[in-house]
């Protein structure tokens, strides 16, 4: 395998996808979509506690900033590594390039390796530009001040944010492995992230009501025995919840970054660093569920890629 | 350089899709001499391009094996691939790009870089006639102009070997002429040249070899004139006659009296003799010594159509000279 070949790829593939239209409107987006949810959140604050002075909102700035971020990411991250992927290989087969550069003295997988890391890259910059100016935007609208515990768990965001969007990658690059046309990958790809970001949660939803219905009251129970009855249909509604959407990268990923955000603030740099090691120790799971997402997908990828008959 | 840039052995593919079994390239042994051009010719699906494809490693053979320049097409394609120029069948590119930018990526892929690579693009482009289009976007390229940057790729590492899979699909007569003469012109510079191609009128007559190709056998190959000399020899000749008065049946069976005679047609004034053997000497002693005056007497040349159903038809033998 020769790097020069690899780095030709990944700069060209690089250079290519930060100048398509896509890269662009992905961040327009995502800063459309902070904005107004933070703007959403903080209404809500207000009108959840109508007689309070508004100064007091500022409880904690910095978790309502860090929730909205996640709740953006975890939307918009599974489309930022499809969209990069879905056309990976489909596009360049169907145009005709990838035959251009296979007639070329390199290999397959030299390719292949190029194309991802140049994914790679567009996507740690496009994640990187969007928590910038997210940031930026909370910082002059909202007030909110940059500290040290915050700035570590935005470059820990940013981490398993890359991490979590290749694995999306990963998934739209194997489809465009096996597929010979770009409108049949895009397709698949977005059906598969709507189905387990949009759908599986309303159908999880649906069963679990099902299977678990809200108690029913008679009128005669005492204020306690309801209240534990509910107590208990919401944890066994939040158990089985839980234990069905774990297959769903999405619910791994929010479970992680929830577990970041709950670090607490002002720690030293040491006392930081071993909560987060804490944190992490304690969603081992999800952190090697997404790890395998993103790597089985790829290597599935590369074993295709290598052999494959091409069209 | 070795004397046969391509030589190959039983080299065999076949796709197995479901429920079906396609025999694209069965049992091929090609040799193709040094210097040569070489057409490779054949119907659409006789697996031209999936020949190709195995001589530089695009595909795997199923079976046989073969060498391009020395090097083994499975185990060494890499080195084949750095060495010869190639076009392959339905090549796309870049479109946001410029052709520049476009050879500039082949470019260094093939280990060119800097003023040299600069110089390099501006003189292929400058080839296949596409300057004044360098700044455009191929984007906005029609298809044959992007077929003549195709071209340029194949020129731009200066290979001695090209291989050209259906070089001028697309392109207009004058880009065909001038494609002609660059082949010519290469040639001449004693490089080999590889052509794929279905148009034996417009390419035919470029090739000093050719190879035919029909439904994945290779059914004669060989150099240009032997075949045309054995396709002669077993197809035998013709004659197209033209006398000055109507000639009388006897006339006929005179004819038929020179002997390896096949056939004789008489229709007024023309005469269609058919031999085993050259008789064109035999044939215009004998009419003019009958005293007739010949306003036509000429040998049929056959073209490589001729050529192309002769073989295709599977009345001539595998291998000529
Ligand atoms: N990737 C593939 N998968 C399955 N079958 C294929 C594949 N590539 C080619 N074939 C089949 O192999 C046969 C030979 O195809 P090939 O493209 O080599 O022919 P060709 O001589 O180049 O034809 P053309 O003049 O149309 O370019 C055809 O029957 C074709 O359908
Ligand atoms: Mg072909």
């Amino acid at each position: 395998m020769k790097w020069d070949n690899i780095k030709l790829i990944t700069s060209f593939t690089f250079s290519d996808n930060i100048r398509m239209k896509r890269t662009f409107a992905l961040v327009v987006l995502f800063v459309i979509l902070f904005v107004a949810s933070m703007r959403l959140a903080t209404l809500t604050v207000l009108r959840r506690m109508p007689g309070l002075p508004k100064a007091l909102i500022r409880i904690s700035p910095q978790r309502l900033f860090l929730n909205n971020l996640l709740s953006n990411l975890a939307l918009l991250l599974p489309f930022i590594g499809v969209m990069f992927g879905y056309d990976a290989i489909s596009g360049e087969k169907e145009r005709g390039t990838l035959r251009m550069i296979l007639t070329q003295p390199i290999y397959r997988d030299e390719f292949l390796i190029g194309k991802f890391l140049g994914a790679l890259s567009t996507i740690a910059f496009v994640i990187l530009v969007s928590q910038v100016i997210a940031m930026g935007v909370s910082m002059a609208i909202y007030g909110i001040g940059m500290s040290m515990d915050l700035l570590w768990k935005l470059i820990l965001f940013m981490l398993f944010s890359i991490l979590y969007s290749i694995s999306w990658y990963a998934i739209a690059l194997l489809i465009s492995v096996i597929s010979n046309r770009t409108s049949y990958s895009a397709l698949i790809s977005i059906a598969i992230a709507l189905s387990i970001i949009i759908i599986a949660p309303i159908l999880v939803s649906v069963y679990v009501t099902m299977v678990n219905p809200p108690p029913i009251f008679t009128g005669s129970e005492s204020p306690s025995t309801r209240q534990n009855a509910i107590r208990k249909w919401l944890m066994e509604t939040q158990r089985l919840r839980s234990s069905l959407m774990s297959f769903s990268p999405d619910f791994q990923f929010q479970r992680l970054l929830r577990g970041l955000i709950g670090i607490s603030n002002d720690l030293s740099f040491q006392a930081l660093l071993s909560e987060t090691a804490n944190v992490l120790l304690g969603s081992t799971l999800s952190l090697t569920y997404l790890v395998l997402m993103a790597l089985i997908p790829l290597i599935a990828s590369f074993m295709i890629f290598v052999k494959q008959e091409l069209k | 350089m070795p004397d046969l840039v391509i030589e190959t052995y039983e080299l065999t593919k076949v796709f197995q899709g479901i429920g079906q079994r396609i025999v694209a390239v069965n049992e091929v042994s090609i040799k193709v001499p040094s210097g040569v051009v070489f057409g490779l010719l054949g119907p659409n699906g006789a697996g031209k391009s999936t020949l190709l494809s195995m001589l530089i490693g695009l595909t795997l053979p199923t079976k046989g094996g073969g060498k391009v320049l020395g090097y083994d097409i499975v185990k060494e394609s890499l080195e084949i691939r750095k060495r010869v120029g190639i076009l392959p069948e339905r090549i796309g590119f870049y479109e946001h790009l410029t052709p520049v930018r476009n050879l500039t990526l082949i470019g260094k892929l093939n280990g060119l870089s800097g003023k040299e690579l600069e110089d390099r693009i501006k003189h292929v482009l400058r080839m296949v006639g596409l300057s004044e289009h360098m700044h455009k976007n191929v984007g906005a390229f029609s298809r044959g102009m992007r077929q003549r940057l195709g071209l340029a790729c194949a020129l731009l590492k200066d290979p001695d070997l090209l291989l050209l899979d259906e070089p001028t699909a697309g392109i207009d007569p004058e880009g065909v002429k001038v494609f002609r003469g660059l082949v010519r012109d290469l040639s001449r510079e004693g490089r080999t040249i590889v052509i794929s191609t279905h148009l034996l009128r417009e390419l035919g007559p470029l090739c000093t070899h050719i190879a035919i190709m029909k439904e994945g056998r290779i059914l004669v190959q060989g150099a240009v004139k032997e075949i045309f000399e054995d396709f002669l020899l077993k197809r035998g000749f013709t004659y197209d006659i033209s006398l000055s008065e109507v000639a009388d049946q006897g006339i006929v069976e005179e004819i038929k009296e020179l002997g390896n005679v096949v056939d004789v047609q008489l229709k007024g004034r023309d005469l269609i003799v058919r031999s085993k053997v050259d008789l064109g000497d035999e044939l215009y002693d004998m009419l003019t010594k009958r005293g007739y005056r010949l306003r036509k007497f000429t040998m049929r040349k056959p073209t490589l159509e001729d050529v192309f159903l002769y073989y295709s038809r599977g009345e001539g033998t595998n291998e000529v000279g």
